[in-house]
């Protein structure tokens, strides 16, 4: 909550043009320790990409793209 | 006086009017404040305080001679509590704590003892505090038997792992702390209650929507940011505000600013405005007056919000931007002189 992780995405991709993946990490590996905090986020920016950024020893998560794959499913790895 | 609003050339002042297309269609006074000359942009103000007892439809005509005399007097009295405290070397956090705690004992503002009523004829309060210094957050939500809530957001901020405590579980926490505790008659005003009747009556929006908030900068150099509320008159189904929700109505952080909001609470939290402003000052290299007048002035009406925010950055700077047509604020610098305003027109 204090570190505002979804905010911090959003401005930065949008006003500094990090990729998504760069803001991701940017915040979640960086500013989100920096008080003691840990988790992780999924994002999904306009154009469809997307980032999964944790900083704790896994996280279950997983995504499915247009491309008619299978949905993608991560069981709490890195 | 080295008073600074951001880059504007001294003397220029700027008044737009526009018209939003609001529930209530409030008029919009784009106000930029410049009066002030920038003597010396670089000089580092030691310690500065900035207040605000709400914003609203806020008019000479809709404020009697008196009343605006009540108004700039409880103002001035908070204003000289808190200048005592920075004045002796305090903390921004003691500062801000006392003179919100000051703004919630006075019946005239929407905090505390003279909050707004809810659609139940309860008095539900809401209630932030940060820490520029250490990013750390207290707020409490919803809480009805608390005589200061900004006092409890702060033993949530400084006596627990939490940030954020709502209703009963906020109130029996403080309890342990010995906070106090007031009948839940306390809060029954009958100014408030008549405001009730009427909004309930029309079923319209209330004019004015009261909150209080500070912000400051100590001779440590630390920041910090509060506010308190009795929310909206005829608010239902445990509505809460922005005041609790850090970033939203209250933020501080010593890199970039401190900031608290008093306005249409929903539109506060969907612009995230507090964090917002700190966000554009951080990865855009924006003044604190910049991002202040574009996130109230451009951001915030496009959405169909309104309302207003002070704020204050490292070097002393502060502005006090808001699109209502008033905004009862004040500050004080470390050269001691109080300045008190109402209106949209000075």
């Amino acid at each position: 909550m204090n570190s505002k992780v979804k905010g911090d995405v959003m401005d930065e991709s949008g006003i500094r043009r990090l990729s998504l993946q760069k803001a991701a990490e940017r915040v979640v590996m960086e500013k989100l320790p920096e008080p003691g905090g840990y988790g992780g986020i999924i994002v999904i920016d306009r154009f469809g990409n997307i980032a999964m950024q944790f900083m704790t020893a896994g996280m279950h998560r997983g995504y499915v793209l247009d491309d008619a794959a299978l949905p993608v499913v991560i069981k709490n790895q890195k | 006086m080295y008073f600074r609003y951001g880059h504007i050339p001294a003397g220029e002042k700027e008044k737009k009017m526009r018209i939003l297309c609001i529930v209530s269609v409030l008029v919009v006074n784009m106000f930029v404040n410049s009066s002030a000359a920038m003597d010396d942009p670089q000089r580092q103000i030691e310690f500065a305080l900035v207040i605000h007892g709400g914003a609203g439809n806020i008019t000479r005509n809709s404020i009697s001679p008196e009343l605006d005399a009540v108004y700039r007097k409880a103002l001035t009295d908070a204003l000289e509590a808190g200048y005592q405290i920075l004045e002796k070397g305090g903390s921004s956090l003691d500062a801000i704590e006392t003179v919100i705690r000051i703004m919630e004992d006075d019946s005239l503002f929407n905090a505390g003892r003279g909050a707004v009523f809810t659609a139940e004829g309860t008095n539900e309060l809401d209630a932030a505090i940060m820490d520029g210094q250490t990013i750390n957050a207290g707020a409490v939500a919803g809480v009805k038997r608390i005589k200061n809530p900004i006092t409890l957001a702060r033993l949530v901020m400084e006596n627990s792992r939490h940030v954020m405590m709502a209703r009963e579980g906020a109130e029996s926490f403080g309890e342990q702390f010995g906070i106090e505790t007031v009948p839940e008659e306390y809060f029954y005003t009958e100014r408030r209650w008549q405001t009730l009747q009427r909004v309930r009556e029309r079923e319209a929006e209330p004019d004015n929507l009261g909150t209080v908030g500070a912000v400051a900068l100590d001779k440590a150099g630390n920041l910090a940011a509060g506010t308190s509320t009795g929310g909206r008159t005829n608010k239902r189904f445990g509505r809460i505000g922005d005041v609790p929700v850090i970033g939203a109505g209250t933020y501080a952080n010593n890199v970039t600013c401190a900031v608290s909001a008093t306005g249409y609470g929903e539109y506060i939290i969907r612009s995230v405005v507090a964090y917002d402003i700190s966000a554009l000052m951080e990865y855009k290299g924006m003044s604190l007056h910049e991002a202040a007048n574009h996130v109230i002035m451009q951001k915030m009406p496009e959405l169909g919000g309104y309302g207003g925010i002070i704020a204050i950055d490292k070097q002393g700077t502060i502005t006090m931007p808001f699109n209502t047509t008033g905004m009862y604020r004040g500050y004080v610098l470390d050269d001691g002189e109080f300045v008190v305003k109402l209106y949209g027109d000075e």
